[in-house]
């Protein structure tokens, strides 16, 4: 337990020396955040928009607001969540102008690349590939609020307080959230053909 | 526990976060009810799909595109440090020039600052809604104090010229079914938030709002 929380009270401490130095113009400073956050902040960019293209340009201007005002965080939360924030803010304004458009008709975009893992057979990455297809093209059917929880909790890792402090809401409107978007992706999936049980390789 | 577990019920279990007579209560119903069992198992299926997909890589050239736009951006010190070579080097009359100036500027600056806001809430918050099944049959419906009527597949407002009219997908009246068609209405009226939809003006004129209260939950 004492180090967990000496672990966690390290991880702030250099969260603010980045900063720091951010705000004293070291440029490597901002280049270490890129580096933490980056793959993260477009893996949450291109799971909440569905489209790589929109992604990168999503991650890109994210990370502009990053640089302009990192300068502010204060280390009241975890620069990670504050990271997270900033990103979905931005999603969300951004693709609410894009929500404007009609779309019921529209097919979610194809995923774009994912990290490659050298221990799995072809087969197994092509199953894994068309699994992910589907629950992707699912995933863009759910209500924003829904998809957002599951992408944060069952997708990027975060625990039920983070995801509360990131959406500034109660944890118990977190557990809400999940639960009716996991529960759409059931249903759609189920129109089509099921998934894979649970005990596959 | 005669009715079925609740979707967070079965989340919650499915995450182990379910102890004490909470856990019982679901245990107990999951083995006399087989629909329950059903939707666990799919759920399980979700969420074990879900933890199988891999991070997704962002393209190598982004880290490359954004160093070079950071590059365009002002130094994060450059103003603070220009700002204070700008009060030294200054007399005190034209320091008192400056604040006045500056004091102005900030007034202009947040003056049209909140006129752009009330415009960004109005461009944020709106959302289209889809044309759903209507036609057969159907009647005039009544969206709170509103009345629509169908028209050529569109729910067309009663004694509103149908050129800047709302399609507004309406079944027996009850907002709750806009959801179907218009997903990221759901979370909003289920939080009892009311939510405002943007009626689109195909003159391009300035379009029209229609507010939508959360239905009352079922006592
Ligand atoms: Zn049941």
């Amino acid at each position: 337990m004492e180090a967990a929380e000496s672990t966690a009270a390290a991880l702030a401490q250099s969260d603010l020396d980045l900063v720091e130095r951010h705000r004293y113009g070291d440029p490597a400073a901002f280049e270490e955040v890129y580096r933490r956050y980056g793959e993260m902040v477009y893996s949450l960019c291109h799971r909440l928009s569905g489209d790589p293209d929109l992604a990168a340009d999503l991650t890109q201007e994210a990370f502009l607001r990053i640089f302009r005002h990192v300068g502010k965080f204060r280390g009241g939360s975890s620069l990670k969540t504050w990271v997270y924030r900033v990103a979905l803010n931005h999603c969300r304004s951004r693709l609410a102008r894009r929500r404007l458009f009609w779309r019921s008709l529209a097919e979610p975009d194809e995923p774009g690349p994912e990290a490659v893992d050298p221990g799995r057979s072809p087969e197994d990455r092509a199953i894994a590939h068309d699994e992910g297809r589907r629950l992707t093209r699912a995933l863009a059917a759910v209500p924003v609020a829904y998809r957002e929880a599951v992408v944060l909790f069952d997708l990027q890792g975060l625990s039920y307080e983070e995801i509360a402090r990131v959406l500034g809401v109660r944890l118990g409107t977190v557990r809400s959230r999940l639960a009716r978007g996991r529960e759409r992706l059931r249903q759609i999936l189920e129109e089509g053909e099921p998934l894979a049980p649970e005990s596959s390789p | 526990m005669s009715r079925h577990a609740t979707a967070e019920q079965l989340s919650s279990y499915v995450d182990g976060e379910l102890v004490g007579p909470r856990l019982r209560l679901v245990e107990t119903h999951l083995v006399e009810c087989q629909d329950c069992r059903r939707r666990l198992d799919g759920l399980q299926r979700v969420v074990a799909g879900l933890h199988r997909l891999e991070p997704l890589a962002p393209p190598p050239v982004l880290g490359q595109d954004l160093a070079r736009r950071v590059r365009l951006e002002p130094k994060p010190r450059d103003l603070l440090e220009r700002l204070e070579e700008h009060l030294r080097s200054t007399p005190l009359q034209s320091t008192v020039g400056f604040t006045f100036a500056l004091v102005f500027a900030l007034a202009v600056i947040l003056y049209l600052f909140s006129g752009w806001v009330e415009r960004q809430v109005l461009l944020h918050q709106p959302v289209l809604v889809a044309p759903s099944e209507v036609g057969a049959g159907a009647a005039v419906r009544r969206v709170g104090p509103r009345s629509f009527h169908a028209e050529d597949g569109r729910w067309l407002e009663v004694g509103v010229d149908p050129r800047g009219a709302a399609v507004v997908a309406v079944d027996d009246g009850v907002v709750r079914q806009l959801l179907v068609f218009e997903p990221e209405l759901e979370p909003l009226l289920d939080e009892g938030v009311p939510v405002v939809l943007a009626m689109e003006d195909p003159a391009g004129g300035p379009g029209r709002v229609l507010e939508i209260l959360p239905t009352p939950p079922e006592p």
